[in-house]
């Protein structure tokens, strides 16, 4: 089937999904095959993002020796310190190895022995996992994945909409009506009506550019989205920072270089005056190792570029030190580390600088196991969604979850729209947001749009970024509040085609709007745990913050309570 | 001393056609180009528009035409007096961006995918080495720019994008569909003589998408 005309004259669909990565190509193509009409949308070509610049690694539980569901959903659980939704745990624990399945029927293929099959010897053992879990893409990082994902799409009748944003969502009465799109090709406004609009935004490293593993788009646009609509939004605090990242030079700035595994086991973090500050990284959390770079780096003992060193050189000339190099070579990861630092370093002879980097959003729209968000046809899949990860996210679970919870909310969808009728919408409220997005082009104020988004960055890295506090994020909120404010007084060109100043002021908004809400979750968790990690209360509280904080809209304002789990 | 780089801006075919800007950059802060369009974008003028994803090496989309030649923005170390464009041979939507859409269309017209299968488990697949080099494919489209045969909107024959992506689906062992067949079919042969054509990521693409269909 070829793609609809751009005529823009009223679009009806059963689904339409918000995002082209891993998450939402895998509920927009399972939604068509079930038979249900389907669009999806994307801000850049479909099958880029996080996915296609991941590392390419999934988990594929259950091969190792001794590896079984308890096991696996008791890593989870020690691994998100004991806040994850027991629900979406025993989900990903039990349907784990379904995110392969699903990967390769669309047409990808993982690492195979001689047989051609995928045994535990293939598999590594990354920090957090309690057993060898994890298998890799033959391509460099997750080229192939992205590949193969326009390939399934291309399979599919779903109508594609590419370069095209998500401006805003249609609800009425709790009920999704549809969607406000922006074309950037073409510079117009149009409705996508719909009995069920699927979020699949990922998450929004971007908002801490440049210290972000993240790629361009990743705004957070999805979490205002939903958080506009209505949805509950569960522990919005919950920022991964992952521990290694370039330091330097500029252009690779916050550009990962792997997980606590990656440092072997006798990899050592060095401060300014030489001091040791961790050893035997490689059997820890993304947190855990983040959490004391972080803090080292907040009492001053960083590098002048400011990070730590990460010293490799114990790992030479012993077995199991090599052995836990070989993984990352071929996934590619150490590649920019030679070209950035030269050989020596990339044969782990030489130490380099390195500094925690944002990297994914573990808190996100609360749902329960198939997707669905508290707003009625309204669901969420993959990173934007909540729960899974609790307070840190263990490596290579990502990857299995897109794919898993793609395909089970697209399961829910066929029952779903069976029983629901199509919105009727009002086009009146169609015109209002189309107007507003329409008013964009061409702006006559101060302010460029980019200047703002840069202010976002920073307040972020500076406010609510590794290590936080009381002060600095009352001063975060107060900075939201006046950038919230510059808005108002943008200057944008009139360009009608692909014209960035307009996304970027669409972009700055949801990013305001996010911002206030990881912040106001922040400032509630009196606590430090996982990647949440206080200065002023620097240890875990069981008794007070064993739980979920829960945001929701009320007006304008930001309504809270608190999930308390029984201990 | 600062570096000069040129740029063209506008849409080929409308108004007053593309003209050339001139920025002045710093040279001593930044490496490469999509760092300086950056800058650019951030500091001075942005009304440029340009695609960019990763920001280093991963995703493919900052392929743009640089003095001439089809490279990743991210990849191609700063020097004085650059030009930068739109990848020749492929339609522009405005100054740097360049339509990327006709080429999934194209992946679903050739059919260009795995077939849908009903997997329990999991496949007993041999993939072979040439599978893996493809597959370091970043759909950047340079080689539909970096080659002296395919011309956008007048070849009566596919670029070799399509051919790299023909060969992908020939080397998996899922495959159906009779792929030399069809590669001949879209003219592979009018490569023949093309045995450079350049990717910025070091797929071989005569040797392993080009090559193999002329029974070479």
């Amino acid at each position: 089937m070829a793609l609809k005309e751009r005529t823009h004259e009223q679009l009806v669909y059963d689904v339409v999904c918000v995002g082209a990565g891993g998450a939402g190509v895998t509920v927009a193509v399972w939604a068509s095959n079930s038979g249900l009409s389907t669009a999806l949308l994307s801000k850049e070509p479909a099958g880029y993002g996080n996915t296609r610049m991941s590392g390419g690694s999934i988990v594929f539980p259950g091969i190792s020796e001794g590896d079984g569901e308890n096991t696996f959903y008791h890593d989870l659980m020690k691994g998100g310190e004991y806040i994850n939704q027991e629900e979406l745990v025993r989900i990903m624990a039990s349907h784990g190895a379904e995110g392969i399945l699903i990967l390769e029927e669309f047409g990808h293929a993982f690492f195979r022995d001689d047989k051609g099959m995928i045994t535990s010897d293939l598999l590594t053992k990354w920090g957090g996992h309690s057993c060898a879990r994890t298998i890799s893409s033959p391509g460099k990082m997750g080229s192939l994945i992205g590949q193969v994902l326009r390939g399934a799409l291309a399979r599919s009748e779903v109508d594609l909409f590419e370069d095209t944003v998500a401006c805003r969502l249609l609800v009425k009465d709790n009920r999704i009506e549809g969607v406000v799109c922006l074309d950037l090709v073409s510079g117009k406004v149009f409705p996508i009506y719909a009995k069920a609009v699927i979020l699949a935004t990922g998450g929004l490293g971007w908002m801490y550019y440049p210290r972000t593993s993240n790629f361009r788009t990743v705004c957070g646009d999805g979490f205002a989205l939903a958080f506009d609509a209505g949805c509950e939004m569960i522990d919005m605090e919950m920022v991964q920072f992952l521990p290694f990242s370039f330091t330097h030079p500029s252009f690779i700035q916050g550009i990962g270089v792997g997980d606590p595994m990656a440092a072997g086991p006798y990899g050592r973090l060095i401060n300014k005056d030489g001091e040791v500050v961790l050893e035997k990284m490689n059997v820890l959390t993304r947190a855990q190792v983040a959490k004391v770079i972080a803090l080292e780096i907040a009492k001053g003992k960083g590098t002048e570029h400011g990070g730590l060193i990460l010293d490799l050189r114990g790992n030479l000339g012993k077995e199991d030190g090599m052995k836990a190099r070989e993984p990352w070579v071929s996934m590619g990861l150490f590649d920019p580390v030679m070209e950035v630092h030269g050989i020596e370093a990339f044969r782990w002879e030489k130490p380099w600088d390195v500094a925690p980097t944002a990297h994914f959003m573990m808190g996100g729209v609360r749902v329960d196991g198939q997707g669905r968000s508290s707003v009625d046809g309204l669901f969420a899949v993959g990173e934007i969604r909540g729960g899974l990860h609790g307070a840190n996210r263990l490596g290579s679970v990502a990857l299995a979850e897109i794919f898993i919870s793609g395909k089970s909310t697209a399961d829910t969808l066929e029952s779903y729209c069976k029983k629901c009728k199509l919105p009727e919408p009002e086009e009146d409220t169609f015109k209002k947001e189309r107007d507003k997005v329409l008013s964009l082009f061409c702006r006559k104020g101060r302010i460029r749009p980019i200047l703002l988004k840069k202010d976002i960055h920073n307040l972020m890295w500076e406010t609510i970024g590794p290590v936080r506090d009381k002060m600095k994020m009352e001063a975060g909120l107060a900075r939201v509040d006046k950038i919230e404010s510059m808005l108002n007084d943008l200057s944008i060109s009139p360009y009608k085609e692909y014209n960035l100043e307009v996304l970027d002021a669409i972009e700055a908004e949801f990013m305001v709007k996010t911002a206030r809400l990881i912040i106001t979750s922040a400032m509630i968790r009196k606590e430090s745990r996982g990647a949440h990690t206080r200065l002023d209360f620097p240890d875990r509280d069981d008794q007070n913050w064993l739980g979920n904080i829960i945001l929701k809209r009320d007006g304008s304002q930001i309504n809270w309570h608190f999930l308390q789990k029984r201990n | 001393m600062d570096y000069i780089l040129n740029i063209q801006r506008g849409i080929p075919g409308k108004d007053q056609d593309t003209k050339i800007q001139k920025y002045v950059v710093p040279h001593d802060k930044y490496q490469n180009v999509l760092e300086v369009l950056i800058h650019i974008y951030e500091n001075e003028d942005s009304t440029l528009a340009f695609r960019m994803g990763c920001r280093y090496k991963t995703c493919g989309l900052c392929a743009m035409d640089i003095n001439g030649t089809a490279r990743m923005a991210c990849l191609t170390k700063l020097s004085n007096d650059m030009t930068v464009k739109p990848l020749r041979n492929l339609p522009v939507i405005r100054d740097l961006v360049i339509d990327r859409r006709p080429f999934f269309l194209k992946l679903r017209e050739y059919r260009i995918f795995i077939p849908h299968r009903d997997i329990r488990g999991l496949e007993q697949l041999r993939i072979p080495e040439d599978y893996r080099q493809l597959a370091k494919c970043r759909e950047c489209l340079c080689c539909v720019s970096n080659n002296d045969v395919y011309e956008y909107d007048k070849s009566d024959f596919e670029s070799p994008y399509i051919f790299v992506k023909i060969a992908q689906a020939h080397y998996d062992p899922r495959n159906l569909i009779n792929r030399k067949e069809q590669a001949k079919k879209l003219g592979v042969e009018r490569y023949r003589q093309s045995a450079k054509i350049h990717c910025p990521f070091g797929v071989p693409i005569f040797e392993t998408a080009i090559a193999p269909f002329l029974g070479m």
